[in-house]
């Protein structure tokens, strides 16, 4: 079921050369570059939480900004106002993001498909309203992260690299372990995983919450570049739909899809930078084209040209020794 | 808000003061759950047909603008309006169900009808955006911002006329669903599509009209809406979560007790805005709603079986 079909020296190979690349880049690297990797990987380690739980649980969330925006307020509010260290802080997002993904994720225990998704859209809006008048958090006009622009490029680099790669660590477990047989059975049919043994409401559980976790990981790696929230940007649909348009675009329900979605995500959104509005508008229609046009996303379609090519390579492998040996063959016939 | 004649009684000590703004804030959350309900209606429909419509706020939304145009190019008013913004609006949604989400539904996809009408909602609200840029924009119209007073009652016109029509609209498609065939086909699909067929209801018919139904009612809505209060593009994701407020409280599967959710909400959303403050209405009104989501899905009206 695993999307990767490399043999397993060879992927090993590829993951570590793009790992030492990835490590050595900032040093080298320009600046604009840097950024773009940066949040490339911060979104990254969020769609991958998304394209796991649609692609396999069923679970279509379309409010993972509450999660996002849990996280950045909950850096601001410990770092600026508690003074706690900064990754002490961000380490406590996660478990933030946690807690309030084990809130949702009672809804389980009653229901199943879109009440989930709507109870997601529900939750971000309560907390968007909620952190509008707290003025603890500045209300309306949000909050700085004073320490947010000393952070050198190269630290929230690496603080981004490292949330991804735990990310696609987890989802890489998700799919090739124990956990993963039974995920993968309550995605299909809740009642015959029962039936068979697997805890559905615990397994749906724990996935959110691990994807609470890791979303609000990455909006507290977000706030520490961005320095600056306020609900309307914390808690916006905008989060959501990228979340969606990334896995959507890579491909949902794969590890590699979200690596290539977030990259064309976080490209388009540095063209389209002058336009506001416009990145969202085309979001959403290469979305709906996506899903109409080709349901599995650009890894979907690179693993079938993949497949394809193999259906071509094997009659051109096969047709050298199939002429041999025909005159191989030909040849004997006639010595005798 | 309070007229004379009860600020006399008040003052002669008849009546408390605080319980007549009570008694007349709660006539008005009725009459304003009315509005919510009517916005609910579309919702419920789809419930009904086993899928949500994401963008549901932002059709809304969008019929409002149309109107808008409408009303400053040519000068239409919005009421006269609704004669050619309802068969556009329906026109989308028929398209919309035909080409786009029909693919889906008929063969069980629910996760990618959700996916596909949240992208959908964003880039009706993002067009918006950018075609009016973000401000808030308002049909209201001086003819119509008056109050009406009976006795110590003291009601907006607004709101009385959203009433009406919210009545008048589930009346006839709670009829149209209980007791004509068209309607119990629409009901029937849902359930068990190929019994449905056996009695030569086609599927994929009866969710393009009833997509055409919903957009029919988001229409009335979205013009309704914004006759009585101001809009901007980002306004759609109210009116999605209040109607669903209204839908988790009355339970699924009925548009009569959507209709009571929806007045319960109203009464929520206006009482808490009295005694919490208005900028606690949405926080209360969502809570309840994701209360009910996460402990009694069922709703509040329904007996648990």
């Amino acid at each position: 079921m695993t999307d990767i079909n490399i043999n397993r020296p060879l992927l090993l190979y590829l993951v570590s050369v793009t790992l030492l690349i990835l490590m050595i880049l900032p040093l080298y690297g320009e600046p604009y570059m840097i950024s773009i990797l940066t949040s490339s990987f911060i979104y990254l380690a969020a769609a991958e939480m998304w394209s796991f739980l649609a692609g396999h649980l069923r679970l279509i969330s379309l409010g993972q900004q509450a999660f996002l925006g849990l996280g950045m307020y909950t850096v601001l509010l410990l770092n600026e106002i508690y003074k706690w260290p900064l990754w002490a802080s961000v380490v406590f997002s996660a478990l933030i993001g946690a807690s309030a993904a084990g809130l949702l994720s009672l809804s389980f225990l009653r229901l199943r498909g879109f009440y989930f998704s709507l109870a997601t859209i529900l939750f971000s809006e309560i907390l968007f309203h909620s952190f509008l008048n707290w003025t603890l958090t500045g209300g309306a006009t949000g909050l700085t992260l004073s320490i947010g622009f000393k952070i050198s490029m190269q630290i929230s680099y690496y603080a981004a690299l490292i949330v991804s790669i735990l990310s696609i660590l987890i989802i890489y477990y998700f799919h090739n372990s124990k956990i993963g047989f039974a995920i993968r059975a309550t995605g299909c049919d809740e009642e015959a995983a029962a039936e068979i043994g697997v805890n559905v409401f615990l397994i749906k559980a724990s996935c959110l919450i691990v994807s609470g976790a890791i979303t609000a990981l990455s909006g507290a790696i977000f706030i520490i570049r961005a320095a600056l929230v306020n609900p309307y940007s914390g808690f916006s649909f905008e989060w959501g739909l990228a979340l969606v348009f990334i896995s959507v675009i890579g491909g949902i329900g794969t590890i590699i899809g979200p690596i290539i979605g977030s990259v064309i995500y976080v490209v388009l959104r540095s063209i389209l930078a002058g336009f506001i509005g416009l990145s969202m508008l085309l979001q959403g229609i290469i979305c709906v084209v996506i899903l109409t046009i080709a349901p599995a996303g650009v890894w979907g379609l690179i693993s079938a040209a993949g497949k394809s090519w193999g259906k071509i390579k094997r009659p051109l492998k096969v047709l050298p020794s199939y002429v041999v040996r025909k005159f191989y063959k030909s040849r004997k016939i006639s010595s005798i | 808000m309070i007229n004379s004649s009860l600020i006399r009684l008040a003052a002669v000590g008849e009546l408390s003061l605080n319980w007549l703004i009570l008694f007349n804030l709660s006539f008005r959350g009725l009459l304003f759950g009315g509005f919510i309900s009517l916005a609910a209606c579309g919702l419920s429909l789809a419930f009904q047909l086993g899928f949500i419509n994401a963008a549901h706020g932002d059709m809304a939304v969008l019929s409002a603008y149309l109107s808008w145009v409408l009303l400053s190019i040519f000068g239409i008013d919005p009421f006269i309006s609704l004669i050619i913004v309802v068969p556009s609006i329906v026109i989308i949604g028929f398209a919309l169900q035909k080409f786009l989400l029909n693919r889906f539904l008929l063969r069980g996809l629910m996760d990618t009808v959700i996916i596909i009408t949240f992208s959908i909602g964003m880039v009706i609200q993002n067009m918006l955006q950018l075609i009016f840029s973000a401000d808030f924009k308002t049909l209201m119209q001086p003819y119509i911002m008056q109050a009406l007073s009976i006795g110590f009652l003291n009601i907006p016109l607004t709101y009385l006329i959203n009433f009406v029509f919210a009545l008048v609209l589930f009346t006839v498609l709670h009829f149209f669903f209980t007791k004509t065939f068209a309607g119990r086909a629409f009901r029937a699909v849902p359930q068990d599509s190929e019994a449905a067929m056996m009695f030569g209801v086609k599927p994929e018919v009866a969710y393009i009209y009833g997509m055409g139904i919903m957009a029919m009612t988001q229409a009335i809505f979205g013009v309704l809406m914004g006759i009585s209060y101001v809009f901007a593009p980002s306004s759609g994701s109210t009116y999605l979560l209040l109607p669903l407020g209204a839908i988790m409280l009355g339970g699924l599967g009925s548009l009569k007790r959507t209709f009571i959710g929806g007045l319960i909400i109203g009464e929520i959303l206006i009482l808490s805005g009295y005694f919490f403050g208005a900028q606690y209405q949405y926080i209360m009104c969502h809570l309840i709603t994701l209360i009910l989501i996460l402990f009694k899905p069922e709703g509040l009206l329904v007996k648990r079986t």
